[in-house]
């Protein structure tokens, strides 16, 4: 309509026009004017979207695309480059500029399995002293064990990975190789902790990370824009892989999701092009634009990082040596990529235990693909990751469309489930949905749909797989459920009798006396999770308990013994984790606990805190449920303790994320 | 054929009008926006709506010093220095049309903007332009020759 009006307004104006020069002026004069004034303002106009209209719909390989890099976006696209530079993602890789680093270099010396690392600055330049990795991991090829004495090696930083939660530190080395330097900075904890105490994994002795991968060869793929490793294998007689890394763009930029973007660039110089496909609204086929794709292929743009999908062995070579030449939307991922995904055949621990719960659910982040693809929204409906997330104009901590308002009763997050759910927009339907006050954390869709059941960067995450809470699975895979989240105190029974009480046609598809009895019937489920679940378990138990949801519906010291009976967990990131939620308890804030020293050390900083705890005790103890098994001195029942270790789950998990 | 006194007269009135009308309008526009940056309004201010505020921006100016323009031509109309008719009643028409097509195209490219391009009323501007041009090259030309 628009077009229609402006053209027609100035085809008026050229004919207003052509008549006064015609009336004013010699014939000759008036025509080349005319002709000049018609052809300028009208004809060429006419000739390019004549010219546009053979090309606007046709198809480009982007694979032979060259990239430009999001700076050349900005001309055009202001506004989507604001709200990209301000998200993590930008800053997932980095040049080690000061304004970059978040750790602390002020010569601070930390202290791991006897070894000292050195973390200081140079003027603009950042270094850290540790092991030489290279001499450790021969000696302990050698010989079995880390070296008692350490042999010391300055390492340059020379790339960042991360800036959100915490930051990695590499250091180029001669063969090109990115190394993983043995610590990261850890924003919430403010402190430098080791490699190999930040994933879900047992500590092996090592201070340096184990050389089963480097980050040219996994972690450059998803951080990075038009990655490529660029590998040279040795040829006879040469020794060891040579590394001649190219990325596009450092860090997640535009090109990362949209494409390469020099056939987009050039064709859009054509500002008739422009005008014409922003007034009719139609697909750009030199840019990829993921709100605009089938669902498979929408999720895929982000699910080939969130994802971890790996290259398909025929393809390994290639992708490492040439680069990922994946582009969102014109392959499917399946092409190349092979993705981690339960899905329906058959649970085997050895293989999956590591990324799934026995259901098929992701365990870890970097899988909320295989969490969105299993979700009824999905499956069944349009869901993908864009009815949630954008990844312009949004909060950069989630990235959530609608973000979370805490000042309305019916919080704003809702809005992503009632988008298509409205049927439970209000309070009363809320209510009536929930059984629970419409100012409780149950009025949070994803408190009950989406619990805390994965892991990764050292805390628990919120599960992709939308679900609704089933107790029976809880029951057999003891996989958590977003009711014993809050209700810390109950156990897994009382959970599956509340739900038989509002939906009467549940309770005849439980069989109590089977699969709630017992420990599941007398015990806090996630006390119980907390005693005799494995690592995983464990991790998501110790931050359920100082949650906030937890706290407000189960409130009570009650749960910081429980906390200091997991400080000796075998699983660092465990031990992390009850400190942090040990700190969060009233009197508690200042306990001092190196979770990655020496035992000895450890034992006497435990001991100490039993000490306070006992104090607190004195002062606090009052009577509790049968759920919660503490003593009449608010220790931990020696026969529960007891029984819940020796049945606990030790199968060794290795997340690493 | 000469410009007649009488007419000399109409065609500088008419500017005159024209002129200061318009810079009622454009200035007291530019007031306008002003008032929205005073207020602080989202849909003048928000980053996403940038080529709206440059658009408004850029008719407020061109809408201005157009009709100052105006003036300038009245001026110089009543004091004889474009003596020929047919080329004085030319350039006044095409004075007259940049005064609405240039600063128009603005304001209508401001109404709707994408992120990268005015609205489609921008297409207006080069059609102002042309005739803000042929307006000046005729002007010139009398000028030129009324000084001989």
């Amino acid at each position: 309509m628009g077009v229609m009006l402006v053209g027609a307004a100035v085809l008026l104006a050229c004919l207003l026009a052509a008549v006064q020069l015609f009336r004013r002026l010699p014939r000759t004069t008036a025509l080349i004017i005319t002709s000049g004034l018609v052809g300028g303002l009208v004809g060429i106009p006419l000739l390019l979207l004549a010219a546009l209209g053979t090309e606007s719909n046709k198809r480009i390989d982007l694979e032979h695309v060259r990239y430009e890099q999001s700076r050349s976006c900005v001309k055009c696209h202001p506004d989507h480059y604001r709200t990209w530079k301000q998200t993590y993602h930008r800053t997932m890789t980095q040049n080690p500029l000061p304004d970059a680093i978040i750790g602390d270099f002020n010569d601070v010396r930390v202290e791991y399995l006897g070894h000292e690392t050195r973390f200081f600055r140079e003027g603009d330049r950042f270094f850290v002293e540790s092991t030489d990795h290279e001499w450790e991991r021969a000696v302990r090829e050698e010989t079995g064990v880390t070296p008692a004495q350490a042999r010391r090696r300055v390492y340059s930083v020379d790339r960042l990975v991360g800036s959100h939660h915490q930051q990695v530190y590499l250091s180029l080395l001669d063969n090109g190789e990115y190394f993983i330097l043995p610590f990261l900075w850890n924003r919430r904890d403010q402190k430098w902790l080791p490699m190999t105490t930040v994933f879900l994994s047992l500590e092996d002795g090592s201070v340096n990370l184990g050389y089963t991968t480097t980050w040219n060869q996994s972690c450059i793929f998803c951080h990075n824009t038009g990655p490529n490793p660029g590998m040279e294998v040795p040829g006879a007689g040469e020794a060891g892989i040579r590394w001649d890394v190219h990325l596009q763009e450092i860090g997640i930029a535009c090109e990362a999701c949209h494409g390469p973007a020099e056939a987009h660039i050039e064709s859009n110089l054509n500002l008739i092009r422009r005008q014409y496909l922003i007034e009719t609204g139609k697909r750009d086929p030199t840019i990829v634009n993921a709100k605009r794709m089938r669902k498979v292929n929408a999720n895929q743009a982000c699910g080939r990082c969130h994802g971890k999908w790996g290259p398909r062995p025929e393809h390994i070579r290639e992708i490492l040596t040439r680069g990922d030449k994946f582009i969102p939307g014109r392959k499917d991922l399946n092409e190349i990529y092979v993705m981690p995904l339960l899905g329906k055949r058959e649970y085997d621990p050895a293989r999956d235990a590591d990324y799934f719960w026995p259901d098929g659910s992701p365990r870890a982040t970097a899988l909320e693909y295989q969490g969105t693809v299993l979700s009824p929204c999905t499956e069944r409906g349009k869901m993908t990751c864009l009815s949630c997330h954008s990844m312009h104009d949004s909060d950069p901590d989630d990235q959530l469309k609608f973000p979370e308002d805490p000042t309305t009763p019916e919080l704003e997050r809702n809005e992503q489930c009632l988008q298509c759910h409205p049927q439970f927009r209000g309070n009363d339907a809320l209510v009536a949905h929930t059984h629970h006050p419409v100012d409780s954390a149950a009025s949070d869709c994803a408190t009950c749909h989406m619990p805390f059941q994965t892991y990764g960067i050292l805390s628990a995450h919120r599960a992709h797989r939308i679900q609704n809470p089933v107790p029976e699975v809880s029951a057999r895979d003891s996989t958590p459920n977003g009711c014993n989240q809050c209700h810390v105190d109950k156990s897994l029974r009382w959970t599956a009798d509340a739900l038989a009480q509002w939906n009467p046609d549940r309770a005849k598809l439980i069989d109590h006396a089977d699969l709630f009895a017992g420990e599941r019937t007398e015990l806090s489920e996630t006390l119980l999770q907390l005693g005799r679940g494995h690592a995983l378990s464990r991790a998501i138990a110790v931050q359920m308990l100082s949650d906030a949801n937890g706290l407000e519906a189960a409130p009570g010291l009650w749960r910081v013994p429980f906390l200091i009976d997991a400080l000796d967990d075998s699983y660092a990131v465990v031990r992390l984790n009850s400190l942090r939620s040990i700190r969060q308890m009233p009197g508690f804030e200042n306990v001092v606990f190196d979770h990655f020293g020496p035992d000895s050390l450890r034992n006497q900083q435990i001991a100490r805190i039993w000490d306070r705890w006992d104090v607190v005790w004195s002062e606090h103890a009052s009577s509790l449920p049968k759920t919660i098994p503490l003593n009449a001195n608010g220790r931990i029942k020696d026969d529960v303790r007891r029984q819940l270790r020796a049945n606990r789950d030790n199968i060794v998990l290795n997340i690493m994320e | 054929m000469s410009l007649a006194p009488e007419e000399q007269r109409s065609v500088a009135r008419t500017h005159q009008i024209w002129g200061w009308i318009g810079l009622l309008l454009f200035a007291g526009f530019g007031m306008v926006l002003e008032i929205l940056n005073g207020l602080k309004l989202g849909f003048y201010l928000d980053p996403e709506v940038h080529l709206r505020r440059e658009m408004w921006r850029l008719g407020h100016v061109h809408g201005t010093l157009l009709s100052v323009v105006q003036l300038v031509f009245a001026f110089s109309v009543s004091q004889g220095w474009l003596a020929s008719v047919d080329r004085t009643r030319l350039a006044s028409f095409f004075f007259r049309g940049a005064l609405v097509l240039l600063p128009g195209g603005f304001l209508l490219g401001g109404v709707n903007p994408s992120e990268s391009d005015p609205w489609i009323g921008i297409w207006l501007v080069p059609v102002g332009a042309a005739f803000l041009l042929l307006a000046l090259g005729l002007t010139v030309l009398e000028v030129v020759k009324s000084s001989e």
